[in-house]
């Protein structure tokens, strides 16, 4: 998160940074984008003190993995109440901006005072999956690979490719990508050579023998996430801040 | 789940895959930000390159808006990408939408700041606002790779630290330098010290200048990795004495306090039960005896197999106080302390009363631990003797017996590949252990091993070979192919039980020493390299002053020291026999023994994992400098 530090500062000269995270960063770390931020701003009016004035680094000491952010800051109500006092006079021109939201980000978002910008939970679902992809792809009239809908279990899948594969000459073998629907660089894909015209029966035989790209995945690890995956990607979307980043920014002008 | 057809690149090639970024606005304007290439080798992502070089650089910057304004209508905000591939058709594919930051972001952001530039609308250039063009390369995978350390443990991390990668990459002068607009910017700097990677973009005036500092940036990295693994290596072996547990119901463990231990002594042997001394650590920073031992303990090997081999064995931490200061001995060497006048004064001290041997005469340190070792020896009188030692060269693993027939018996029946006879009795100074011994008790078979580098692994495994083949060799098991029972007895011939594959040395001369400060190899040495007489080895005295060392003899060099010590062998010089002799040179086999078929020849240095030391005259002499700890004069390792 610190690497925006340079680009918030210098291109904002009254904006105030505030960074909240699980542990509390390493003085070097901030030391070296402090000093980033002021190379980048020329000397000028972006003087190491003027920076260091406007950035506020708080965070929760609580490294508990598999706890949202925003819930640690929300079980600390006296760190909210720090939250406010420093976004105090300026909370009319501030906003929290997150990737999608939960009942804890509305939450956080009241006891600040402040408007959320995010997406509904539904527009997320609907669009950051890779059926969502496909479906925006189509809609943006973007060339994207042809393939099936989504499915839910094995057989439903089988039935769709067989559809796929029906025209293809039997001598032809069609190279395939299945996916998980929501899953990370690569780790839920898996490559599936089928020959055309083959059943709904003899696919869903190959399935098993597909070549997986995810680290260490097999059949027997593919399979139960097939449902898993398929029902939360139907009912309800992954609560944001969950994953990579740990991190909520507060910019406020 | 679902199936989507799979888009070959060019026949043989997989298919570029260059990716668009853009953000949302909360006005639902779409602003697209970048174009990269993603650098692949085969399936495993290593970083991104900026802006795309692809041809259709155009169409990315197009369809990603394009995706931008659906996301816009569908109530999505904020930054977004596209990942694309370039299909063998020339054909642009859409792959899948990211809806938050990616691996590209930061890099983007980054440089946005820092240059404080844009992208064209073409989507293949960057210019910043003093007109110039920037390319980058960035990960977020950089792994640090120490490369290879003799003995290392390479599971966990080196631990750098945020501010190890920003002071490297400052070091290197690879750092942000706002003036040209070029440098290296590092994120993701605390996952270094657990997850060993780190974040890094490079920008520069070119492409390929890009991915040139890029890589010199993580080459930089990796040095300063190497190092700190050597160190950590270091540390691991100094900690492995403290940590080997003492309670797997074997008893305790070989440590600097508990520093003797007897096995099958409280156990039921019989009367003949052979009586085996083993010391390891006579040296303190040669503790590969020490770890061997305590591995066997651990195993729970020892106990049981000195009961089963009918063998009573005393193992002893030479030089304890060394062993904890991490040195080769504390005050002098203890391994020429083997002395009569030491002995004699122990004596005295102990008639006048004086209990702690250590406190004898003027104090010595190691003095009062070799009158603790002879009166140990005198007391128990072993039938077997072993002296464990490592090298600080790289070296296989050697024996050096006592001068006597038996002796050398028992060295061709080790697990090792060389011999080198009279070694033992040649230092400058006298006074090892062996010298001792063949005054003493010259009726003992004793042997001193080598058993390889200080630091390396496989220094530990030969100990460990070598104690076994002691205990288990004395009632005539043999677990080492080609080595004949270690039974030795007054009379034997040493007939076929030598392996066809040993190789015999024996030392022609006195040994050379170091004479000065200014001793430095001029050539880079390995143990058992051959020299010519004349040869020019080493140079010493000082600037003004310069000296040559020359070999006296053709010959074969033993134990070229790596860590010169003032008044220590700087190297032995040896020539290659057919098989064991006695000391005037005379072979000591009976002319009824076979000779061998042919001799071995000496191409030793079997070495797995571990290129051969590759030292320079030049990188030499830096490499005595810094290790030497002035105050003390004694190599610091």
């Amino acid at each position: 998160m610190l690497l925006w530090l340079p680009g918030a500062c210098v291109n904002s000269l009254d904006l105030t940074v505030v960074i909240v995270t699980s542990q509390a960063v390493n003085s070097d770390i901030v030391d070296y984008y402090v000093g980033l931020a002021v190379q980048a701003g020329g000397g000028a009016n972006v003087s190491e003190q003027n920076i260091r004035s406007r950035l506020h680094m708080l965070d929760c000491g609580d490294a508990t993995g598999g706890v949202p952010l925003t819930d640690k800051i929300l079980a600390r109500p006296k760190l909210v109440e720090r939250l406010r006092n420093i976004i105090g006079v300026k909370a009319a021109k501030a906003a929290i901006s997150t990737i999608t939201c939960t009942a804890s980000e509305a939450r956080l978002a009241s006891l600040l005072r402040l408007p959320l910008l995010a997406a509904s939970p539904s527009a997320v679902a609907a669009c950051g999956t890779k059926s969502g992809s496909r479906s925006m792809f189509e809609a943006a009239g973007v060339r994207f690979p042809p393939g099936t809908s989504l499915s839910f279990s094995v057989d439903e899948l089988a039935v769709k490719i067989e559809r796929h594969v029906a025209k293809v000459p039997p001598s032809e073998i069609k190279k395939l990508v299945v996916k998980l629907d929501e899953s990370f660089s690569g780790q839920g894909n898996a490559v599936l050579k089928v020959p055309g015209g083959m059943s709904a029966a003899a696919i869903r035989d190959l399935l098993p023998n597909m070549k997986f790209m995810g680290m260490g995945v097999t059949w027997d690890t593919y399979m139960p996430q097939i449902r898993r995956i398929g029902v939360r990607a139907a009912q309800s979307p992954r609560p944001c801040l969950t994953s990579m980043s740990q991190c909520v920014s507060i910019y406020s002008h | 789940m679902l199936a989507e057809e799979f888009v070959p690149g060019v026949a043989g090639k997989d298919a570029p895959a260059p990716s668009g970024q853009g953000v949302v606005g909360t006005d639902g304007r779409v602003t697209v930000l970048s174009t990269h290439d993603q650098i692949l080798r085969g399936h495993t992502y290593l970083g991104c390159s900026f802006p795309s070089a692809s041809h259709l650089a155009k169409e990315i910057v197009d369809s990603t808006r394009a995706v931008g304004e659906e996301l816009a209508a569908r109530g999505c905000l904020d930054h977004y990408g596209v990942d694309f591939v370039v299909g063998g058709d020339g054909k642009l594919w859409a792959i899948e939408v990211n809806l938050r930051h990616c691996g590209t972001t930061g890099p983007f952001m980054t440089l946005l700041a820092l240059t404080n530039g844009t992208m064209n609308a073409a989507g293949d250039a960057f210019i910043t606002d003093d007109g110039l063009r920037r390319w980058y390369v960035a990960s977020d995978n950089v792994y640090v790779e120490p490369g290879v350390v003799a003995g290392a443990d390479t599971s966990g991390s080196v631990g750098l630290l945020p501010c190890d990668l920003v002071d490297c990459v400052k070091n290197s002068g690879l750092g942000w330098n706002a003036h040209d607009q070029t440098g290296v910017v590092l994120h993701m700097l605390a996952s270094a010290s657990m997850h060993n990677k780190f974040g890094m973009t490079a920008v520069a005036e070119s492409r390929d200048a890009a991915v040139a500092m890029f890589a010199r940036a993580k080459e930089a990295v990796n040095a300063m990795a190497h190092e700190a693994l050597v160190a950590k290596t270091e540390w691991d072996r100094v900690r492995l004495l403290q940590d080997i547990p003492g309670d797997f119901g074997f008893g305790q463990a070989l440590t600097v306090d508990d520093d003797v231990i007897e096995f099958g002594v409280d156990a039921e042997l019989s009367e003949d039960a052979r009586k085996v001394v083993i010391v390891a650590a006579t040296h303190g920073n040669e503790i590969c005896g020490v770890l061997g031992i305590n591995e066997l303990i651990a195993e729970g090997y020892l106990h049981r197999a000195c009961v089963d081999n009918n063998v009573a064995l005393t193992v002893i931490l030479g030089n304890p106080r060394a062993t904890a200061e991490h040195k080769r001995f504390s005050e002098v060497n203890l391994n020429r302390c083997f002395v009569d006048s030491i002995e004699e004064a122990a004596n005295a001290a102990a008639e006048d009363g004086e209990t702690n041997v250590e406190g004898i005469d003027d104090g010595f340190y190691e003095h009062g631990r070799a009158a603790f070792i002879m009166g140990l020896l005198r007391e128990i009188e072993p039938e077997i003797y072993i002296d464990l030692h490592s090298c600080s060269a790289l070296s296989p693993a050697f024996a050096l017996p006592m001068d006597t027939k038996a002796s050398a018996c028992l060295a061709g029946r080790l697990p090792v590949r060389v011999v080198v006879q009279g070694l033992a009795h040649a230092t400058t100074a006298k006074g090892t252990s062996l010298d001792w011994m063949l005054t003493h008790m010259p009726e003992v078979k004793a042997v001193a091993v080598e058993c390889g580098r200080h630091d390396a692994r496989s220094s530990v495994d030969v100990a460990k070979g070598v104690v076994r083949a002691v205990v288990t060799g004395a009632s005539g098991r043999d677990r080492f192919p080609g080595r004949r029972s270690l039974v030795v007895a007054g009379n034997e011939t040493l007939a076929t039980s030598m392996a066809s594959d040993l190789v015999w040395l024996r030392t022609s001369t006195q040994a050379e020493f170091v004479p000065d400060e200014g001793f430095a190899w001029t050539c880079a040495v390995r143990p058992f390299q051959s020299v010519t007489k004349g040869d020019k080895l080493a140079k010493h005295g000082s600037e003004t002053d310069p000296k040559t060392m020359v070999a006296k003899a053709d010959g074969v060099l033993v134990m070229p020291t790596l860590l010169p010590v003032v008044g220590e062998e700087a190297y032995f010089l040896c020539q290659q026999t057919s098989g064991p002799v006695d000391w005037d040179g005379e072979p000591c086999l009976s002319t009824t023994v076979q000779p061998l078929s042919s001799t071995p020849t000496l191409t030793v240095p079997d070495i797995k994992n571990e290129p051969p030391a590759a030292l320079d005259a030049t990188s030499f002499p830096s490499l005595l400098k810094d290790n030497i700890d002035t105050s003390s004069g004694v190599l610091v390792t």
